[in-house]
């Protein structure tokens, strides 16, 4: 280590290795930082990810993304120019004059780069480091990185507490209970070990065993409780109002009958109550001394059980010592062991490891037992964990399916530790908020529209799309209130500067009270400064004030930091506050002129006796050398009157005008939207078709029963019935159907396997006896095809004037007429019930349960034509094929209409017989331009 | 009785719960994963209750252990027994100071039914002994407890006949407060009754430990014993409406005020005079006897 040099921000070279710039709060470091970033940028030609810079604080280290940023800017302007006000950058300018293009550039760069600029709180970086060696280290699969230890600490102190308490004796579980001993303190202590690792314990009872501690204070306890039973009389003379030695309580007849009582119960054999436990310290010699009268003659009562209890006293302390001593001991064995099993690891072993990989030659730690699993270990790691994860996502999926979105979305938070994860970023403050922010914007979408899943990820979708300004609930939220007051203590404040401060409570004392002897920490000179704490029960004298003296150390400190925090202004409260006699400002302002003796005690009794006066007149010098920097003023008196909010009487309520647009036109429909004017986006099902005149009753398929339910009934079977079935699975098939439908009454069955048999035979093409449905294999139909396309701007007159100019129309000019709905755009969805293929052809078949007539002739081509018109079937074949035209065209290579598409057959499947094809089935196959006119006009074009 | 007692523990939960049917979401405390290892605050209170009970009803409170114990409330290993031994005495002290009232006599329940104005009252007498009424709780005392005691109080004056011992002793561990018998209890019930049917068609400004600090030292006040204090009755109220720091919170906070009373000054003159209508009958008669 080289002897410490004036650090010069444009001259001090730019040495390889560690360099060490000590500064002092406002003397401008996030500045030096700044520049050393733009000279290594500069002089060095490091790219930004080769600078690493970390800092405390989340605010902080925005702060200084900020500033090095504006740096850069700064400096490429200034190399631009070639000139700059800035004396730093004048002289790196000049110094570089010739090279200022490539300058420039290199600064330009590294502005297009800054993204990547590890600019990093200290958690950012260990984060940062964990990602980027995720593969190597497997960490991320195999430790688990834990922000808050408590519950594994907890863990421990509650184990200890079980290993000592369960089955120790009642004597020192009632001491235990006395003392407030408890899983909770030994909590307390064991934070002290890990966020102090190498801190030191002393104690007098260091070097004795527990086990002779825990004797020690039982046996007291005997001896005591032996000598109040056996001399209470004698001890209880010593009191009351008789007695003139003592002060209260001791002269009080009705105080000391109950702290007989309390004896009484202390001692008890059986029913000790440890509360009662307390009352023994009004017994020890010492605290009898220290209430006596002063002004009597009496001397003070004699007898061996105030000696007793003191000596109880001092076992207890003792043991409390050593029990401590002894889960020290126990919590540094254990944590060690208990991280390893639980492959555990938090950010402060983050960065005791890391300062080992830093200094290290190669990183060597980072492939230590933190770090350590090889790659063969990670590829197990990742197949056993798929399964893990594909279920957490179904739990997911299930939740949110069953309660709704956000209660997925808050389980997931927690469950998956998403704030810890992402508070972790630099810009973690940020990424929480858009979550929750985005969260809050779909829980809300969910619940005023209803929506479920697949509705919820539509809207979102939506949203993303949409140009029009969103509402201001889902614009960008702040995540920090920067221009409100904060309120913030001095440690977390290090770093950060606000324009004007106000800085309060620095005058407190840096004293050790009776009862926080727990406080008693200090840096122990003979043991190389090593931090120790004094666990007693006597703590050395020296330690107290050393301990004082530090603390009084870091109080001057923090009043330091709160001091140079402001950027305009800071106000200062000062004056004669009582017990202010230790704090860091009577230390500073109005030091005693000789230290002797103790410096606490020195400092805290000139402090009292300083008038308002001389306290004034300690500080005037300083305002004076000030410069007017510094105003010395007295504290404005306080108006009194309590802030109260206004009643809003005056501001007049209005309506909030709509001015959205609701989209009115955009529906997702079927053919029947065009037939009925209304959005239907089930598969469409046979009507009970034209009313007739009942005729004579029909037999076979012609008795089987009309209506929605029926057709839906046969459409199933249509759906499942293999076309090359056996009679048998046939007859199976169909019982089970009508089953379902509950439609099993007699002779259906047997009516619609005779229609099913006819329809196989069915020749589909009048001319092809061969051409029948049973000669089609499995894996040549498609049933119920779903389809699904785009349609814009189609309006009634429009289909009209099309569907007017083919050939149906001069047979049904009223018909379309009467076509009614509304314009629409959006989607066109539907089912085509079958579509095959045969001879390399593809057909689209609809069948039509309707019910025209009992009789075969009821359903002569004329007929069929007429129903097809009557209930715009016409429509539907051409929509179809359209859609099917649509689906082959993308799913067929070289697929073109003429050679491909064989036709619409609309099979009546109550008319149908084999030997008659003429009849039963309506067939059609729309010209090549009808199709391209119609998809032309759902396409908007 | 009981719904008139329970509207003035807390008039603003009483208009929310039972007349806007709203009732606000408490979060159900999580189950501790870990065995107890103590037991404190409610937990604490409630053994003492029960044991108060078994020792009221003659049974040894030694051979109560083992049944507490399995229950498992109290913490394994001998740390439970010790702490069982500690909640024990201290339900033997409270009894030692509850016995000369002599709990165990309560009378049969007495069913009562009584017009006052344009109310019909009814309920039953519990705790009715030959001296009169008699509550007790291992804790200290609170305007609550006494609001409950001077509405049982009343009643049972009012359903007495001539000569008949009607006076009430609330026992708790820090104090005793004894109600002397009141002459005409009708026109106070009738004022209850009137703030009752008030209180049910918009939220009144009554807090039972605010307006019990109010009404207290505002009678001190004007009894002229205000002693070596400066401090306003009012500013009383506000202590304790608004807490401290680093007290135990204030009553603002609980859900159910501020609910209604968040904003604004809520000690007001209605405050002020509602305190006085409810308290000051009740102290007229009321006498605390502290440790």
């Amino acid at each position: 280590v080289k002897a410490p040099t004036p650090f010069n921000l444009t001259e001090t070279p730019l040495t390889r290795g560690a360099s060490l710039i000590e500064a002092s709060a406002g003397t401008g470091k996030t500045y030096t930082i700044t520049a050393l970033f733009v000279r290594l940028i500069v002089e060095e030609s490091l790219s930004v990810r080769e600078i690493l810079a970390v800092t405390y604080t989340e605010a902080a280290t925005s702060e200084l993304r900020h500033r090095v940023r504006q740096a850069l800017v700064r400096a490429g302007e200034a190399f631009a120019s070639g000139e700059s006000d800035v004396p730093f950058l004048k002289a790196l300018v000049a110094r570089y004059r010739k090279q200022s293009g490539e300058m420039e550039a290199r600064l330009q760069n590294a502005l297009c780069g800054f993204d990547e600029a590890p600019i990093y709180t200290i958690h950012g970086f260990c984060q940062r480091t964990l990602r980027d060696r995720a593969f190597e280290s497997g960490l991320l699969f195999d430790t688990e990185l834990v922000t808050d230890p408590s519950e594994f600490l907890q863990g421990i102190s509650d184990d200890f507490w079980r290993r000592h308490f369960y089955e120790a004796g009642p004597t020192l579980v009632n001491f235990a209970l006395k003392i407030g001993l408890g899983p909770e303190r030994f909590l307390g202590l064991l934070r002290t070990c890990t966020n102090y690792p190498r801190i030191e314990f002393v104690s007098q009872a260091k070097g004795r065993a527990l086990e002779s501690l825990s004797a020690e204070l039982e046996g007291r306890y005997l001896a005591a409780r032996g000598v109040w039973h056996s001399e209470a009389g004698r001890i209880k003379a010593c009191f009351g109002s008789t007695a003139k030695w003592g002060n209260t309580p001791y002269n009080n007849d009705a105080s000391m009958a109950a702290r007989f009582d309390q004896l009484d119960t202390c001692f008890s054999e059986s029913d000790t109550a440890f509360e009662a436990l307390a009352c023994l310290e009004d017994f020890c010699a010492t605290r009898l001394q220290e209430r006596k009268a002063q002004r009597s003659k009496d001397a003070l009562p004699a007898h061996r059980f105030f000696e007793l209890c003191d000596q109880l006293r001092k076992a207890e302390q003792i043991w409390l010592a050593g029990i401590q001593l002894a889960f020290v001991e126990y919590a540094r064995a254990e944590l060690p062991r208990r991280k390893a099993e639980r492959k555990i690891q938090y950010f402060d072993d983050l960065l005791t490891r890391l300062d080992g990989a830093l200094s290290g030659p190669g990183g060597e730690a980072l492939a230590t037992d933190l770090f350590g699993v090889d790659g063969c270990q990670l590829a197990e790691c990742a197949e056993a964990r798929w399964h893990e994860w594909l279920q957490l996502f179904h739990d997911y999926l299930e939740l949110w399916g069953r309660y709704g979105f956000f209660r997925m979305f808050r389980l997931w938070l927690q469950r998956q530790q998403v704030r810890q994860r992402l508070l972790a970023f630099p810009d973690g403050e940020r990424r929480l908020t858009n979550i929750l922010h985005l969260g809050e914007v779909l829980h809300q979408a969910e619940a005023e529209r209803r929506l479920g899943i697949a509705g919820l990820l539509k809207w979102l979708a939506q949203q993303m799309d949409q140009e029009e300004e969103a509402p201001e609930e889902h614009q960008l939220r702040l995540e920090r209130d920067d221009n409100a007051v904060r309120i913030v203590t001095v440690h977390k404040s290090k770093g950060l500067e606000y324009p004007v401060v106000f800085c309060l409570f620095s005058w407190k004392d840096s004293d050790i009270k009776r009862g926080s002897e727990e406080l008693v920490f200090f840096h122990d000179p003979a043991q190389g400064h090593r931090l120790v704490r004094d666990l007693g029960p006597d703590i050395a004298d020296e330690h107290r004030q050393q301990a004082r003296r530090e603390r009084l150390a870091e109080n001057v400190r923090l009043l330091y930091v709160a001091l140079t925090r402001a950027g305009h202004r800071c106000y200062f409260a000062w004056g004669g506050i009582r017990g202010a006699g230790t704090s860091a400002p009577s230390w500073l302002f109005h030091r005693p002129p000789a230290a002797g003796g103790p410096l606490l005690e020195t400092l805290e009794a000139h402090f009292k006796s300083l008038s308002d006066e001389a306290m004034l007149g300690d500080l005037a010098p300083l305002s004076e050398r000030s410069g007017g920097a510094l105003n010395i003023s007295n504290l404005p008196e306080p108006a009194n009157v309590p802030y109260k909010a206004g009643d809003g009487a005056g501001t007049k309520l209005e309506c909030r005008q709509f001015k959205g647009r609701i989209q009115r036109d955009w529906v997702i429909s079927s053919f029947t939207y065009f037939k009925a004017g209304l959005p239907e986006e089930l598969p469409d099902r046979d009507g009970v078709g034209s009313p007739k005149a009942e005729e004579a009753p029909g037999e076979g398929i012609f008795a089987f029963p009309k209506g929605t339910k029926a057709g839906s009934c046969l459409h199933e079977m249509l759906e499942k019935l293999d076309f090359n079935a056996t009679g048998e699975e046939m007859a199976k098939l169909v019982n089970q159907r009508l089953e379902a439908h509950g439609l099993a009454q007699a002779g259906n069955s047997e009516g619609v396997q005779q229609m099913l048999k006819a329809l196989l035979r069915f020749p589909l093409a009048p001319a092809r006896k061969d051409f029948t449905l049973s000669r089609l294999n499995a894996s040549d139909r498609l049933n119920e095809l779903e389809f699904y396309f785009p349609v814009r701007g189609v309006a009634p007159a429009r289909l009209q004037e099309l569907l007017g100019r083919l050939e149906w129309s001069s047979a049904v000019p009223a018909q379309l007429d009467r076509l009614a709905f509304d314009p629409m755009q959006g989607f066109l969805k539907g089912f085509i019930d079958l579509v095959f293929r045969f001879e390399d052809r593809f057909y689209l078949v609809d069948w039509k349960s309707n019910w025209l007539g009992n009789r075969m002739e009821d359903y002569s081509p004329d007929a069929i034509r007429n129903e097809m018109r009557q209930e715009y079937y016409f429509i539907q074949c051409h929509l179809y094929t359209v859609a099917l035209h649509k689906y082959l065209a993308m799913r067929v290579p070289g697929y073109d209409y003429e050679r491909h598409f064989g036709g619409v057959i609309y099979p009546f499947l109550r008319g149908l017989d084999p030997d008659r094809p003429e009849r039963g089935a309506y067939r059609d196959r729309p010209p090549r331009s009808a199709v391209d006119q119609l998809s032309a006009l759902l396409e908007g074009r | 009785m009981q719904t008139l007692a329970e509207f003035f523990c807390n008039p603003a939960k009483f208009l929310a719960v039972k007349r806007l049917g709203l009732r606000l979401p408490s979060e159900a405390a999580a189950m501790d994963e870990r065995e107890a290892f103590g037991i404190a605050g409610l937990d604490r209170y409630r053994l003492q209750e029960e044991l108060l009970e078994l020792k009221l009803g003659g049974r040894s409170l030694k051979d109560a252990c083992g049944l507490v114990r399995a229950s498992g409330r109290l913490p394994a290993g001998i740390a439970g027994n010790v702490h069982f031994a500690q909640v024990r005495r201290d339900v033997e002290v409270f009894y030692k100071r509850l016995e000369p009232f002599k709990p165990g006599r309560f009378q049969p329940p007495e069913t009562f039914e009584l017009t006052v104005g344009d109310f019909v009252l009814s309920g039953n007498f519990s705790r009715a002994t030959p001296e009169g009424l008699l509550f007790y709780r291992p804790a200290n005392i609170k305007p609550k407890d006494l609001l409950r005691a001077w509405v049982e109080h009343l009643l049972y004056n009012a359903t007495r006949s001539v000569g008949e011992p009607a006076q009430t002793v609330v026992v708790g561990t820090e104090s005793i407060w004894k109600l002397a018998p009141v002459p005409a209890p009708q026109p106070v019930l009738e004022e209850l009754l009137d703030r009752y049917w008030a209180g049910l068609c918009q939220p009144l400004k009554f807090f039972p430990e605010s307006s019990y600090v109010f009404a207290a030292a505002d009678r001190k006040a004007l009894a002229g014993t205000k002693g070596r204090t400066v401090k306003a009755p009012i500013d009383f109220a506000q202590d304790k409406w608004n807490g401290s720091d680093f007290g135990p919170p204030g009553e603002c906070e609980d859900e159910y005020f501020a609910l209604f009373f968040r904003t604004g000054d809520s000690l007001d003159g209605d405050f002020e005079a509602l305190a006085r209508a409810v308290f000051h009958p009740l102290l007229e008669v009321s006498e605390e006897v502290k440790e």
